[in-house]
């Protein structure tokens, strides 16, 4: 029965997940897209988050609307702890034509159980010379765990007040 | 009895014996006044604290400038002192130099400093921001000294956040507790320059949200999904999320990103944006409301230091960065300029404020008059939306402002419109049905067309020029029924409205997240009391022009009646 539970926990987080790209939702946790900072108008299209077992081999297609009409529109991808790229190019640049959705097809395979990231840094060069970027990033779900970088956390403690502060070690010099 | 009877040697050893005993026993064992001396029962421990900030490098685009960190006082922060049990002994604030000063300390104490990633102040002009770990509970991020007796006399204690960088693994290998005091201290820039224009503001309470697993993924905030650093309310609390993700994208030393989400804040609460939000770039077509509150952030992170280039920093070692000058005017011979256009917005508001004064621009006006308007009950209360026409309208009124150097700029944007309006306005950024600004309805006056369309904009749906267009009517207190029905363009045309009143949202048709939204149809329609003799905006669009689906929408056109 616990298993069971915890399967449905999961299903629902993934699912969750995988709405944000649907529509805006008004939960806290989600983000609703906000006063942003201005960068190039680069976004991702279709599926953000991806889900795998260990040693799972994956087909994923990056889906970017480049909304310029005109320039060069470079992508780099960054690998990841969690997996591979077993194929696909890392970076390349893609002439805008106009056609705004452009897909990058990658394959990856799973080493690590855990939320891993794949990090995608858009860069768009226009004609005029001008060069903005946009930072993005697909969510890859290796098993049930969570992100192994958040289990490390682990230095809040309550202060006097009952507040909960998260500790910072100061460089001290004392006379 | 018989006495006995000393010789003289035998006395004089006794009495040279009894003089050493006495001698010793006074002499307190190192210098016989240092005894007399009490120990203070209380001692002072002062100090600075300070941060370590990266700066950019001097060459644009090469990101930041690890090899030339700077030392920089931690401003207006909070400084506790803590017992061996963590319980507060005293507080100060460290000042414009970073220094403290804890007095009345207990002597010989074991004690520790704190302090509080928060800028605290209560007496006027007030204001209260802590940077917090959206990552860790959303726990407040501490400096914590070390646990040492105070001693018996005045000490110094000096504290440090360091970055957290390794110069020669060009990477961070330690905690980076300099980056929440970065963030606090270019935010302390913006407070010290609103509250100059007022010093009689009280702010509301702001948290800063940072933390080195702050990505560019979209999902749970608590995970660090926060997408891009930006600025919401969530209720009644103000938040702004910066990212921190090492080679990929950090903005903790990104001191325009930050004080443009500070704006964005400001507008906010002292003023009124009814910007929609959203992804944004600069020489787009944007929907007017977005523009002008895009346009106002960049040309705010650019008047707190009078540096008009906004960097962002990005990639491996965060060593690339792309600019944007806020001084330079597009032109409007080559450039994409309008009352739609984020650049042209910045460019106009930066050399309104700035002493620079290039080409067409003859205005030095510095911040005052632009905070004046912004902050005014006129431009809160306007039944307009908040874009360039309203702010200009009320701007060229102002008593610092020449209104024909305004004019002067604004058409050198290609903005002619006047009034709060945009009356009369003839640039129609490449279609004649983002014309006029906003429409005109009479209730019980027969219907109203308007078109809407996604061929605008860089991305060109949900919030660009012509994705959505406006309506303007006059009415009474009492039941009105407002419909908006398919009139030509492609079916099902999915139409929607939003009506406000000076700003506020009165209903939305259909209530987004419902079924009734994701609902296919050619006509929705309202029927419900209006409690104000005033204008209303409809603002109208197809649901298929903002749903960022490209495979779906185009050019729609809708009638649309208000009848009472």
């Amino acid at each position: 029965m616990k298993k069971i539970g915890m399967r449905l926990t999961f299903v629902a987080m993934v699912l969750a997940l995988m709405s944000c790209e649907q529509r805006p939702v008004t939960s806290e946790k989600l983000i609703a897209s906000g006063y942003q900072k201005p960068g190039a108008d680069v976004r991702l299209f279709g599926s953000r988050v991806f889900l795998a077992e260990v040693s799972d081999t994956l087909s994923v297609s990056v889906l970017l609307q480049a909304g310029h009409p005109l320039g060069f529109l470079s992508v780099h991808l960054s690998p990841n702890d969690g997996f591979d790229i077993l194929q696909g190019k890392l970076s390349q640049t893609i002439a805008l034509d106009g056609s705004y959705t452009y897909e990058i097809p990658i394959v990856l395979y799973a080493r690590q159980k855990g939320k891993h990231y794949l990090p995608i840094s858009a860069i768009v060069e226009l004609p005029n010379g001008q060069k903005m970027q946009r930072s993005l990033s697909l969510i890859v779900q290796v098993g049930k765990e969570a992100s192994l970088r958040k289990q490390k956390d682990s230095s809040t403690k309550l202060d006097d007040n009952g507040r909960l502060i998260k500790s910072l070690p100061a460089v001290e010099d004392i006379r | 009895m018989k006495l006995m009877k000393l010789q003289f040697p035998q006395l004089f050893r006794y009495f040279l014996f009894l003089s050493v005993l006495l001698l010793v026993s006074c002499s307190g064992g190192g210098g016989g006044s240092d005894s007399d001396t009490p120990v203070p029962e209380f001692v002072t421990i002062s100090g600075q604290v300070s941060y370590e900030r990266i700066p950019f490098s001097l060459v644009l685009d090469n990101g930041l400038d690890y090899a030339n960190s700077q030392v920089m006082p931690a401003r207006g922060v909070s400084v506790q002192l803590l017992d061996a049990d963590g319980l507060i002994i005293t507080v100060a604030r460290t000042d414009d130099d970073g220094s403290y000063a804890l007095t009345f300390v207990p002597s010989n104490t074991l004690v520790r400093v704190r302090v509080f990633a928060e800028l605290s102040k209560t007496s006027l002009p007030s204001w209260e921001v802590r940077a917090l770990d959206n990552t860790a509970s959303n726990a407040q991020y501490v400096l914590d000294g070390d646990l040492v007796s105070s001693g018996i006399a005045d000490s110094i204690r000096n504290l440090h956040a360091a970055s957290g960088w390794d110069n020669s693994s060009t990477s961070y290998t330690s905690a980076r507790a300099a980056a929440p005091f970065a963030v606090l201290d270019t935010i302390y820039d913006g407070l010290l320059q609103i509250t100059a224009a007022d010093n009689t503001l009280r702010l509301p309470e702001l948290d800063v949200f940072w933390s080195p697993l702050n990505n560019p993924a979209q999902g749970f905030l608590a995970d660090g999904d926060i997408g891009s650093s930006f600025y919401r309310r969530f209720g009644v609390d103000s938040r702004i999320y910066i990212l921190g993700a090492e080679n990929q994208n950090t903005d903790e030393y990104d001191d325009h990103v930050i004080l443009h989400e500070l704006a964005h804040y400001f507008e906010d609460v002292l003023s009124r944006a009814d910007t929609i939000g959203g992804s944004h770039n600069v020489i787009e077509s944007l929907d007017m409301r977005l523009a002008f509150a895009e346009g106002f952030a960049n040309a705010y992170s650019g008047m707190v230091n009078n540096d008009p280039i906004y960097r962002d920093s990005f990639g491996v070692s965060q060593n690339e960065d792309f600019d944007i000058n806020v001084e330079l005017n597009p032109d409007n011979a080559t450039d994409n300029t309008g009352w739609f256009v984020e650049s042209s917005i910045h460019s106009l508001l930066y050399d309104f404020y700035d002493d620079d004064n290039e080409g067409l621009d003859s205005l030095n006006v510095g911040f005052q008059p632009i905070y004046d308007v912004l902050s005014s009950d006129e431009y809160a209360d306007q039944t307009s939306f908040t874009t360039i026409f309203s702010f200009t309208n009320l701007f060229r009124g102002h008593s610092s402002v020449d209104s024909a150097a305004v004019d002067n700029l604004l058409a050198a944007q290609s903005i002619f419109g006047v009034g709060p309006y945009g009356s009369g306005e003839t640039n129609d950024g490449g279609s004649v049905d983002n014309l006029p600004v906003y429409n005109e309805l009479t209730v019980n006056g027969g219907s109203e067309q308007v078109c809407t369309g996604n061929m605008f904009g860089a991305g060109r749906e949900i919030n660009k020029l012509g994705n959505r267009q406006f309506i303007r009517f006059t009415t009474a207190v009492g039941e009105h029924m407002i419909t908006v029905t398919h009139h030509s363009g492609f079916m099902p045309s999915n139409p929607a409205f939003v009506l406000y009143r000076r700003g506020q949202v009165e209903v939305r048709v259909p209530e987004p997240n419902t079924v009734a939204y994701d609902t296919d149809g050619d006509t929705v329609s309202d029927l419900r009391t209006l409690g104000f003799s005033d204008e209303y905006i409809l603002e109208v669009f197809s649901r298929s022009n903002v749903d960022g689906d490209l495979s779906t929408g185009g050019d729609v056109c809708f009638s649309v009646t208000v009848t009472s």
